[in-house]
């Protein structure tokens, strides 16, 4: 039974205990951060993935004085259905297991970092000292336990609940009915960690994503890439057609002088 | 999301490996189409086809920094069915570089024509994948919307075209003055400078017609992809996108205009020395394509 986690950003206080425990479980090592040079964002700190971070806590500001209203949202790799870095891998080093995470095995990884081109929200990172690749992975091999997620289970507000994905896509569209607002119902074709949220996501810097999974983007440009061939083609031809037709002429002229 | 994980060391790869197929091509309808004309011209690309395609394959190991780490890791790229466009682009490299290979062994040998050119056919078909592969790979990685173009993969596979048929012809001389033994046969028709400014100036009318129509198919492809403007407002990055415009594009243009006045002084003897040079301005802009297409990508994102 594949598992998702449903994020209802609508408890969320920001108090970054997931942020810590991702880093305890996953044994990544603090590093250096500093303040979000966007004012918005000012105190998501730190301000964006890195090799060592899997997760962090967006701080977003909305409104000014006294409507000024903070929203929070933990990111990480929102593990696709379909996932683009999957499709991308050249060595299946990043495969989606039929829990849900989507994983990746280092000893195949060839570190192309094509897949850190290809994921739509810009999760995976290089890792420089190691040459491979690193991101939220689940935490698979504690679901595979039957445990939650570290930071799942260090959430104090039930801001992050594991289920099945059936149920968590069931309570997204209900949710969504009553008008709230939902992120990884039908993005990308839809995520594993699905998002419930009183503000419009582009509020809180997610990227607009309405476009299909990977299959069907890849085939859509690759039919585009051709179409687009014999329009470039039959240009060229017209093109190499017009210059022999004058080469004759001109000939024809000299010859005739 | 910047962050910059391709290149330099890609950016190059990408280009010698485009230039490669595109000489390659070259070099196999001179041959096929040529009537036997064309015999030094096709020679010197399928030999430049083979070593490009090897020093991007060197250039692909060294952009793998985990090669420091798994010497062997990039052996994976072959143990699967290619799903992954860059899987399969490993496997249409691994068969160009097999023809180049062959079709070099068979001009070197003399070996029988019409097998020669039963490879070339073959070659023609990998040559176009291999130029074609590198803007696909860009094209499909969809966390780069910049790239996210169908005109991408067009622009790179003229332009592969492009440099290799300058390569092609600009490696005549090169080949000849470094190995005279090796490329007796190069050195014999480049010493006749009015069979060398003649080819130089049929060459160049191609090379005309093929910037034309890379301009045409860059112009599509920047004015059809959102943040494409990256590429002439980042700071830094827009000084390479002038250079190619100017140094890489309009300067060998302006060089072939300047040629044909000198064919008219009848200065024969010196074509083909500044044809050398817009030539190499030719190979150095398609390079600074790849480069500023490659880090504005990353940058737009």
């Amino acid at each position: 039974m594949s598992k998702a986690v449903l994020v209802d950003l609508r408890r969320c206080i920001g108090c970054r205990a997931c942020q810590v425990a991702c880093k305890r479980w996953n044994d990544r090592k603090a590093t250096s951060t500093h303040m979000n040079s966007d004012s918005k964002y000012e105190w998501t700190n730190p301000s964006d993935f890195s090799s060592d971070t899997y997760t962090y806590v967006r701080f977003v500001k909305t409104g000014s004085g006294e409507n000024l209203h903070w929203s929070f949202a933990k990111v990480q790799c929102n593990h696709c259905v379909e996932p683009h870095c999957v499709v991308a891998c050249p060595t299946t080093a990043l495969i989606k297991t039929e829990m849900g995470p989507v994983t990746y095995r280092k000893e195949l990884c060839v570190g192309c970092a094509y897949c850190v081109n290809a994921c739509p929200f810009g999760v995976p990172r290089f890792d420089e000292v190691h040459k491979s690749i690193e991101k939220c992975t689940f935490c698979a091999e504690r679901l595979a336990e039957g445990m939650e997620p570290a930071c799942v289970q260090s959430c104090p507000t039930d801001t992050l609940v594991l289920m099945d994905l059936a149920e968590a896509r069931q309570k997204a569209t209900e949710a969504e009915e009553k008008g709230f607002y939902t992120y990884g119902l039908h993005e990308v074709g839809g995520t594993s960690w699905i998002y419930i949220s009183d503000v419009p996501f582009t509020e809180l810097g997610f990227l607009e994503h309405t476009d299909a999974a990977p299959t069907a983007y890849q085939s859509d440009m690759l039919m585009k890439f051709f179409g687009t061939g014999l329009f470039i083609g039959g240009a060229a031809l017209t093109a190499i057609k017009f210059y022999a037709q004058r080469r004759t002429e001109v000939a024809t002229k000299e010859g005739g002088e | 999301m910047t962050e910059i994980t391709w290149g330099l060391i890609l950016a190059a790869e990408l280009f010698v490996s485009g230039m490669a197929g595109g000489a390659y091509i070259i070099s196999a309808l001179a041959d096929l189409l040529g009537k036997g004309k064309y015999k030094v011209l096709s020679k010197s690309g399928t030999y430049m086809s083979l070593i490009f395609v090897l020093v991007g394959l060197v250039l692909l190991i060294l952009h793998l920094e985990r090669f420091t780490v798994d010497p062997l890791g990039v052996v994976n790229a072959y143990l699967n069915v290619p799903v992954s466009i860059m899987a399969l682009g490993t496997w249409i490299v691994t068969g160009f570089i097999v023809i180049a290979l062959v079709t070099s062994v068979l001009w070197l040998l003399d070996g029988i024509e019409w097998v020669r050119k039963t490879v070339e056919i073959i070659g023609i078909v990998l040559g176009l994948s291999t130029c074609a592969y590198t803007g696909i790979t860009l094209t499909l990685a969809r966390g780069r919307l910049v790239w996210g173009s169908p005109y991408l993969p067009w622009l790179f596979i003229v332009s592969g075209i492009l440099s290799g048929l300058v390569l092609a012809m600009f490696m005549v001389p090169v080949l000849s003055w470094f190995m005279p033994r090796l490329f007796s046969e190069f050195k014999t028709f480049y010493d006749n400078k009015l069979e060398v400014a003649n080819l130089f100036r049929y060459v160049d009318r191609y090379v005309t017609v093929l910037i034309g129509l890379e301009i045409a198919v860059l112009i599509l492809y920047v004015g059809t992809t959102p943040d494409s403007n990256i590429f002439y407002t980042a700071s830094g990055l827009s000084w390479f996108f002038i250079t190619y415009i100017i140094l890489g594009r309009l300067a060998p243009i302006g060089i072939i205009y300047y040629e044909n006045k000198l064919q008219h002084d009848g200065k024969e003897n010196i074509i083909a020395t500044v044809t050398l040079v817009s030539q190499a301005l030719v190979v150095f802009g398609g390079l600074l394509l790849r480069y500023v297409i490659l880090i504005g990508g990353q940058l737009a994102a």
